[in-house]
């Protein structure tokens, strides 16, 4: 008899621990965790574009791990991402103009959010709000400046499917993203080419959500990195009118092709040095807000 | 006693029973009948289908053709579930005991008990021990199969047996390999149950010796009919040619000592006619 | 008999095993309803073919893991993204080494076991016993002993799973140095619960159990009742488990993935 129970109690361990993995599996490895920490506090901090930044990813305080990326959203009505930062209770003496910035781990890293401390006597409480911030830059965007080839590129959008135009797809295909500000906000429905104009026309999905996108915004195709997949970053005009279903985005900038650049690269020659270091260092755009 | 009693006093009847497993003829039309509150021996040359004739009885085996009732029951056409209501009246000792290897021996001889009744541990407890110290091993109801001698693993699957006090046992070689004094222990068992319990009792067995002491009735069967049966002391004056070989023991016979085979002197190479 | 099988081919042989084991299949799932009143033999099951095959699950579940782990950091840290590798590993193992190994080692603990016994309980007549005590096999041997395989399998999946991720973190962070933060938000952001861990580790895993414990089951029963053949049969289930775990991980990672 008991032996039996014996059976009885083992087995009745056996399944308890296979279902704590199980939870363990679901909950802490997986997109439904969203762990808590112990002690922590939250700080907002807006960026115009958080690039590759993940939730969960590490805050770091002059390189070293003090908290977590709590959530990304996007700030409703603004090309904004609204970053909540997790920060441990034993760093609670951060001075309120601090500058939070999204940084890289080398060329093809993670990225982080860094802050540098500011003179503040101040501290960021429970819920502030760190106003300085500095957000990721596209390579395209880095590299195109630095070639000069004419900063932001040139074309216009709409609220539910919008066409645009460009010279050069790269590999862009159906179902890439569409980001603003680096925050998915809708997909590529098809690229197609046009007869008629001897170039491509993707149209965008955009969701219904993100309907107060100004009708001169642009649409440019980019590189997750260097050798990641491509999407669309639509960069926000300042026209009053909005994007509507059917219309078609104007401004518009191609795929760039890395052959290309690294061959002017190459013909230019002399900004060798530079361009290591622009790259290396994620030129900083303030973004205040 | 010849099988001339009133159809109510027996229990088995079997009638035209023919089997034929792999090509051979194990039963041509075999018929049968087995009294109530008797002991019967089934008896015959190795080979002749004794435990399959058993097997039939039980229902795990179905012939060919022919009629096996048991207790009024057709076994052949039982459903699977009525066939289990009869089993549960039957109790079977194999050869080699078939103790379940996972438990001691009270969890064996109660396995029945547990499966069938919703008895209080208490009940069970006392039955069990009460069927246990009936074939005289209450003392070892703790051991587990692997710790018991034959002739004591032959004696918990006889209590494992009786435990729901079953209408028919049927033995199957209860004898074979046990010394001597399990031989007598089993023997005596047999027919103490037999005559305090009224329980009919069929075995399957070649011990001539054993059979005589405790059998009320012996059927000898060979190329699957019944060439012979009687009470022990008359089966053997009968007069035919397999009574006198089986009972005598006389190696040659119509069970031929030479398996068939071809012809000798051929198969040694040597010319026909001769060398 | 024999002659005949040994004049067939082997796809013969193969294609009368798979029929019968699939008519197999199917008695024991009719026994299943039967089977229920003996619940403590299925538990008791539960605990010979489950808890007692944790311990070389979990084993071989850390070292997978670490061995992963460092193969996986060698060969990121050339594209600088060696936070990837703790993803890379869970992925890995949820998706296809979790259920497969843990498949392919519960069939030679587990599976052979059932095996051996079942076969063992046919050569001494144990079977046969039940039979005449009015006990079906079929629910009381083969039905708890099926089950609990079924049950078994998606919780030794998820341990295994589970100490894979831990020896993967135990490699990478506290040996290899990567971020811990970076190491858990990578995995968290990538790894999905329904296409990874249900379709992945429960789904697949539930499929083999099945398959494993249904071949042990089989070829126990119907094992020759002599010693070599129930050495043979339990051979057999190693051999017949291993190919139809792997055939069937195909056929599953194309339909469900």
């Amino acid at each position: 008899m008991s032996q039996r129970k014996s059976y009885a109690v083992g087995t009745g361990l056996f399944i308890v621990l296979g279902f704590a993995a199980l939870a363990y599996l679901a909950t802490q490895t997986s997109s439904v965790a969203n762990r808590q920490q112990g002690a922590s506090y939250i700080v907002d901090a807006q960026f115009e574009n958080i690039g590759q930044l993940k939730e969960r990813a590490p805050v770091k305080i002059a390189g070293v791990r003090v908290g977590q990326v709590q959530s990304i959203a996007l700030v409703p009505g603004k090309s904004v991402a609204d970053v909540k930062l997790s920060i441990d209770k034993g760093y609670a003496t951060i001075p309120a103009d601090s500058v939070a910035t999204i940084f890289t781990s080398g060329l093809l890293g993670d990225q982080y959010v860094g802050i540098e401390y500011g003179h503040d006597k101040k501290y960021v409480a429970d819920g502030g709000k760190l106003a300085l911030t500095r957000s990721t830059q596209p390579l395209e965007e880095m590299l195109s400046k630095f070639f000069g080839a004419g900063g932001a590129a040139d074309n216009i959008g709409g609220t539910y499917e919008v066409t645009a135009h460009f010279t050069n797809v790269g590999t862009l295909s159906a179902g890439a993203p569409v980001k603003m500000a680096g925050v998915p906000i809708g997909q590529v429905v098809s690229v197609r080419a046009e007869p008629a104009k001897l170039d491509a026309v993707a149209t965008l999905a955009i969701d219904n959500r993100y309907n107060q996108i100004p009708d001169d915004s642009a649409a440019a195709v980019f590189t997750s990195g260097l050798i990641g997949s491509q999407y669309v970053a639509i960069q926000p005009g300042g026209s009053p009118d909005m994007l509507k279903n059917g219309d078609e985005m104007i401004l518009t900038q191609s795929a760039m092709q890395l052959e290309d650049l690294i061959g002017k690269f190459l013909v230019n020659g002399s900004g060798g040095g530079d361009a290591r270091k622009d790259a290396g260092s994620s030129t900083p755009t303030a973004g205040k807000h | 006693m010849n099988a001339a009693a009133s159809p109510d006093d027996m229990l088995i009847r079997i009638r035209g029973l023919t089997t034929v497993l792999s090509g051979k003829k194990v039963f041509d039309a075999l018929d049968m009948d087995i009294p109530r509150g008797k002991v019967t021996a089934i008896m015959g040359p190795s080979g002749t289908g004794k435990t399959t004739l058993l097997k039939h009885i039980t229902g795990q085996m179905r012939g060919d053709a022919g009629q096996i009732t048991v207790d009024g029951r057709n076994v052949p056409e039982l459903s699977r579930e009525a066939l289990y209501e009869l089993r549960e009246k039957i109790g079977y000792l194999f050869q080699n005991s078939a103790l379940l290897t996972d438990y001691d021996v009270f969890e064996n001889v109660a396995f029945p008990l547990r499966q069938h009744t919703k008895l209080p541990e208490v009940l069970i407890r006392n039955l069990v021990l009460t069927k246990l110290q009936a074939v005289g091993l209450r003392g070892a109801a703790q051991l587990m199969p692997s710790e018991l001698s034959g002739g004591m693993a032959r004696r918990v699957a006889l209590a494992r047996a009786i435990v729901f006090d079953p209408m028919l046992i049927l033995y199957d070689e209860p004898f074979v390999g046990i010394d001597p004094i399990a031989l007598n222990q089993v023997l005596k068992l047999i027919r103490t149950l037999n005559e305090t319990l009224g329980i009919t009792s069929v075995l399957v067995a070649h011990e001539l010796d054993a059979i005589k002491h405790v059998a009320d009735h012996i059927f000898l069967i060979a190329n699957g009919k019944v060439v012979a049966q009687g009470d022990p002391k008359t089966i053997a004056d009968d007069g035919s040619p397999w009574t006198r070989q089986f009972f005598g023991g006389e190696a040659d016979g119509p069970v031929p000592f030479q398996y068939p085979a071809g012809d000798y002197a051929e198969a040694l190479g040597f010319p026909r006619g001769g060398a | 008999m024999n002659a005949r099988m040994a004049n067939d081919n082997v796809v013969t042989q193969a294609l009368g095993q798979i029929g019968s084991c699939g008519l197999f299949l199917l008695q024991i799932l009719a026994a299943i309803p039967r089977s229920l009143r003996y619940g403590r033999e299925t538990v008791r099951q539960l605990w010979f073919v489950g808890a007692m095959s944790l311990t070389i699950i979990m084993t071989c579940g850390l070292f997978v893991g670490m061995v992963l782990e460092l193969q996986l950091y060698h060969v990121l840290s050339m594209f600088g993204s060696t936070s990837m590798s703790g993803t890379v590993v869970a992925i890995a193992t949820y998706r296809e080494l979790g259920p497969v190994v843990t498949a392919l080692l519960f069939a030679g603990r587990a599976g052979t076991a059932i095996t051996a016994e079942i076969g063992l309980m046919r050569a001494t007549d144990q079977i046969a016993a039940m039979e005449l005590m009015a006990v079906d096999p079929l629910a009381y041997v083969a039905a708890p002993r099926f089950l609990a395989g079924l049950v078994a399998m998606p919780l030794l999946c998820c341990v295994f799973c589970a100490l894979a991720v831990f020896g993967g973190h135990l490699v990478g962070v506290s040996w290899l140095g990567i971020d811990n933060g970076t190491f858990w938000s990578n995995m968290t952001a990538t790894v999905d619960v329904w296409q990874d861990i249900i379709s992945g580790v429960i789904w697949k895993s539930l499929a083999f159990g099945a398959v494993v414990a249904l071949i042990a089951v089989f070829q126990g029963y119907t094992a020759p009742p002599t010693s070599e053949g129930v050495a043979y049969a339990t051979t057999r289930t190693v051999v017949a488990s291993s190919i139809a775990i792997l055939a069937l991980d195909f056929v599953l990672t194309a339909f469900l993935m």
